[in-house]
């Protein structure tokens, strides 16, 4: 290429410009093959990624993107934009949002696509929290409203129990109230731990003595509802490094939530809900809180552990569960969900020994 | 009832050795496709970081070639333990899976729309545990079809069963 000294001046200006883009820039052909790419791609993505296939080198895989806008740009020589998720060589996983102008030759054809991805994974991730905070809001305000008005009314019967005289009467009154606090309560604190970007706190701990006074926390709510609640707990689980305010808040919550599906379940004379401790093989033990309740729909199943998800109407916000993803995923553990609508549930929670 | 698919569990127990012949004959009776599966261990349940200096999606992805490797080793011990035991028989199938054994067989049940289960009732576990979590009742609690669970007749049983 034959160009005077002042225009090789340019093209190293232009070049360096693209170099030092803060974002992913490269030149595609028809067959999406990478022609040029600029230093941010090739030191993310390796010096050898020209020649390659895009899909390859950002999806690793070996076929074509169902959704691509260099193919829409070759099909209609415009400018498309689309969200992709890419997965760098050292396994971070970004998402990006993708766009993609033509390049054409002299007679109008488009010889090659130019594709440009910037890093939106920050914004994603705070349009999400966002999402999730306005969500949580609404549920919360619902809930609340109802265990408020729950509450009117538990006062109302005591009133009324009060002005007839009727003891009985005003048993049932004060039952209704004291359930709504400890609801209240409940969700109170669900809340506090979750506003708060806590970091576990880890102590060496006995997980038979955390899930023993999980259990004995319910034991008065599960005699008051007629379950059975049973601890079954090997001893010879040896102490863990785990933060035992986040376990106990996950088992509590899980032992909450088997116990109102007890409380909604009709169908069954006796309801047990079993807290066990184990080990889960040579090298992890695990948690289990099972009930015989009423198990759960997919549709409710499939919905576990998404931000603010909730079956249980005035009595539940879904808080929990959300609370025990992010528990279980700080102390790098694993959720495993058995249901069958009729039968009951079983939570079983893995960690590593 | 007449069934299509019948899932057999094994982990080469006494137990699921009474079981297979149960299965074997279901199978011929109703000419249903029998499906052979055993569930393995992960060597990385909770894709853990394997080493200090491994990012923790290279230990992800270590762990599924490991879990790889297990699989297709037990595959083939699978087939040489009753590929020859129904060969011409019964049409068959036969799979390994990674994980917890109870989720694994009600899944796979699931999407092979497999209408009876037949597995022993007390397989091989972690010594260590006790035996609270047992794989037969958890399948016969939580699967969506049909379940049979059989006891080797040598088997000394203990009175929780």
């Amino acid at each position: 290429m034959d160009l005077s000294h002042k225009d090789r001046l340019q093209d190293l200006t232009f070049k360096s410009i693209i170099d030092a883009l803060p974002c992913y820039l490269m030149i595609q052909n028809r067959d999406f093959q990478i022609l040029f790419a600029n230093h941010s791609f090739l030191k993310d993505f390796g010096a050898d990624a020209p020649g390659k296939t895009c899909y390859a080198v950002l999806k690793g895989v070996q076929h074509k993107c169902q959704e691509c806008p260099v193919k829409e740009t070759f099909n209609d020589k415009g400018f498309h934009v689309s969200e992709e998720t890419i997965y760098l060589n050292d396994g971070r996983i970004m998402e990006m949002l993708a766009f993609s102008a033509p390049l054409f030759d002299v007679v109008g054809n488009v010889m090659a696509s130019i594709k440009l991805l910037a890093n939106v994974g920050s914004i994603k991730s705070m349009h999400r929290e966002l999402v999730a905070l306005g969500q949580s809001i609404a549920f919360l305000s619902h809930d609340i409203k109802n265990i408020l008005e729950n509450l009117h009314g538990g006062v109302y019967v005591v009133d009324e129990a009060i002005q007839e005289k009727d003891w009985s009467l005003s048993l049932q009154g004060w039952d209704v109230v004291k359930r709504n606090i400890t609801e209240i309560t409940r969700i109170s604190q669900n809340i506090l731990f979750s506003a708060k970007d806590r970091q576990p706190v880890l102590q060496d701990i006995s997980p038979e003595e955390l899930a023993r006074q999980a259990g004995l926390l319910f034991a008065d709510k599960a005699q008051s509802q007629g379950v059975q609640l049973l601890l079954q707990l090997n001893p010879d689980v040896p102490n863990q490094k785990m933060d035992p305010a986040g376990i106990s808040r996950m088992l509590s919550n899980l032992i909450w939530n088997a116990l109102q599906a007890c409380q909604k379940d009709k169908q069954k004379k006796l309801h047990q809900v079993f807290v066990r401790l184990d080990f889960y093989d040579n090298f992890h033990f695990m948690f289990e809180i099972e009930d015989n309740a009423g198990g759960m729909e997919r549709q409710t199943y499939d919905n576990l552990f998404k931000e603010i998800f909730s079956t249980k109407g005035h009595s539940g916000t879904g808080l929990g569960l959300m609370l025990v993803r992010r528990i279980v995923k700080n102390h790098h553990g694993k959720i495993e969900v058995l249901t069958k609508p009729g039968r009951g549930s079983l939570f079983r929670i893995i960690f590593k020994l | 009832m007449e069934y299509q698919n019948i899932l057999f569990c094994t982990d080469y127990s006494d137990d699921a050795e009474s079981a297979f012949i149960h299965a074997l004959d279901q199978a011929v009776k109703y000419g249903a496709k029998l499906h052979f599966i055993n569930v393995i261990p992960s060597v990385n349940p909770c894709g853990l970081h394997l080493h200090e200096s491994m990012s923790k999606e290279d230990s992800r992805k270590e762990s599924d070639a490991q879990d790889q490797r297990l699989r297709l080793e037990e595959l083939g011990a699978l087939k040489k333990a009753y590929e020859n035991k129904c060969q011409d028989v019964v049409e068959h199938t036969f799979e390994i899976k990674v994980g917890s054994p109870d989720v694994e067989i009600i899944k796979y049940a699931d999407e092979n729309r497999v209408d009876l289960i037949i597995l022993g009732t007390a397989g091989r576990h972690e010594k260590r545990r006790l035996t609270y979590t047992k794989t037969a009742a958890n399948v016969s609690k939580y699967a969506n079809c049909q379940i049979i669970t059989i006891g080797s007749p040598e088997r000394e049983t203990s009175p929780d069963g």
